[in-house]
C-alpha cells in the first residue's frame, strides 16, 4: 500500500542546502564588486565633483582616502583639471582590485572559500617592491605609469585573496541572520542548515 | 585577555596610531592593511589556530574598529589644532565661489575625521582578509599529541 503524502521525506536536502550557498557566496560576490567599482568611482568623482562646483562633496572624498593615500599631486593622474583622490600608484591597485573582482569567477568558483597559495601574492608584490626601490634609492626615476601598472598586478593578484574572505564573511553574516529568525525550540541545524553541527564546535 | 581581543587590539593600535600620525603615514594603506595581517599573525602564533579567509575578514572587522577609533583620538585633537586653519581657508574660498557650507569649521573638520576612520576600518578589515591565507594555515603553537599510554607498541621498560 503506498504510503501517505504527509510521510515524505524530501531526499533533496544537501542539494538545495548547495544552491543556497551558491547563491549567497554569488551575492557576496557581488557586494565585493559593487564596493570596489565604488572605490574606484570615488576615486574618480573627487576631482570630478571639484571641477563641476561640488567642492564640499568632492573634499569628502578627498577626507576619505587621507588616511589610506599620501595623495601629491605630483605623483597623481589628473581628472579635469585636478589630481585623483590617490596617487597613481595606488590608483593602479584600486583599478587591479576591481578587475581582479570581476573576473574571479572566470578563474575561480565563487563558493570556493580558500585562497591561492601565498606564494602568488608575494610574487605579484615584487613588480612594485621593485619599482618603489629602484624610486627609493634613485636608480631609476619611476613614472606615473611604472607605478600604475606595477600596482595594478598587485590589486589584482590581491582580489584573489581578498573575494575568499569578505564572500565567506558575507555568508557567515547571513547564516547568523538565519539563526537569528529561526524559532528556539528548532535544534540547530536540523533542518535548514542541511547538516547537524557538533554541538562541541559552538563557541 | 583571551588571545583573539589581544591580537585585534595590537593589530589596530598599530593601524590607528601609524594611520594618523602625518608624514608617517605617507606609506599609503600599509598601515592599516599591515594591521589586520599583524592581527591575524599574533592570533595564529599565540593560538596555533588555522583562520579561514571569513574568520580573518572577522578578526580584521574587530581591529578595524580598534583602529578606527585610535584613528579618531589621534586624528580629532590633531585636525582641530593643525587642520583648522587649512579648513577655514577652504570654507572661505567656498563661500566666496558661492558655495553655501551647512557645517561651521570645527563640525567639519570632525566630519572629514569620522569619514577618514571609516576608510582605516576598511582598510584593516582588507587586512584580516589578507593575513588568512598568508598566516592563517596554523601549528605555529599547537601543543604536540599526548604520548601513547604505557605498555602500547615498543619493547617497553
Amino acid at each position: 500500500m503506498p504510503a501517505s503524502i504527509t510521510e515524505y521525506v524530501p531526499q533533496f536536502m544537501a542539494d538545495a542546502e548547495s544552491s543556497r550557498r551558491g547563491r549567497a557566496a554569488w551575492l557576496g560576490w557581488g557586494a565585493v564588486l559593487a564596493g570596489a567599482a565604488s572605490l574606484v568611482a570615488m576615486i574618480v568623482l573627487a576631482p570630478l565633483m571639484r571641477a563641476r562646483g561640488f567642492p564640499l562633496l568632492s573634499q569628502a572624498l578627498y577626507e576619505f582616502f587621507s588616511p589610506a593615500c599620501h595623495q601629491m599631486p605630483e605623483r597623481s593622474f589628473y581628472v579635469a583639471g585636478y589630481p585623483l583622490a590617490v596617487c597613481a600608484r595606488c590608483f593602479g591597485l584600486y583599478v587591479g582590485a576591481l578587475a581582479g573582482v570581476a573576473v574571479y569567477p572566470l578563474a575561480r568558483r565563487v563558493t570556493r572559500m580558500d585562497a591561492p597559495p601565498r606564494a602568488w601574492l608575494i610574487l605579484a608584490a615584487v613588480p612594485t617592491a621593485i619599482d618603489f626601490a629602484l624610486g627609493f634609492f634613485h636608480v631609476w626615476e619611476n613614472t606615473h605609469w611604472s607605478r600604475f601598472s606595477t600596482a595594478l598586478l598587485l590589486g589584482t593578484a590581491s582580489a584573489f585573496y581578498i573575494v575568499p574572505g569578505l564572500v565567506d564573511l558575507w555568508g557567515m553574516g547571513l547564516r547568523r541572520l538565519s539563526r537569528q529568525g529561526r524559532p528556539r525550540n528548532f535544534p540547530e541545524g536540523s533542518f535548514s542548515e542541511g547538516r547537524p553541527e557538533p554541538s562541541s564546535s559552538r563557541g | 585577555m583571551n588571545p583573539r581581543t589581544k591580537a585585534a587590539l595590537i593589530g589596530g593600535v598599530v593601524a590607528g596610531l601609524l594611520s594618523a600620525i602625518p608624514v608617517v603615514n605617507y606609506c599609503c594603506c600599509l598601515w592599516a592593511i599591515g594591521g589586520g595581517v599583524l592581527a591575524v599573525f599574533l592570533y595564529v602564533k599565540s593560538t596555533g589556530a588555522m583562520v579561514t579567509p571569513g574568520s580573518g575578514a572577522s578578526l580584521g572587522a574587530v581591529t578595524g574598529g580598534i583602529a578606527a577609533v585610535i584613528y579618531l583620538v589621534i586624528s580629532l585633537p590633531l585636525n582641530l589644532l593643525i587642520g583648522a586653519a587649512a579648513v577655514a581657508g577652504q570654507m572661505e574660498q567656498m563661500e566666496r565661489a558661492g558655495v553655501s557650507i551647512p557645517l561651521s569649521g570645527m563640525a567639519l573638520v570632525v566630519v572629514f575625521v569620522v569619514i577618514a576612520a571609516v576608510c582605516v576600518f576598511l582598510f584593516t578589515l582588507l587586512g584580516g582578509v589578507i593575513g588568512a591565507p598568508i598566516f592563517g594555515k596554523g601549528g605555529g603553537a599547537a601543543a604536540p599529541p599526548p604520548p601513547p599510554p604505557g605498555g602500547f607498541g615498543g619493547p617497553g621498560m
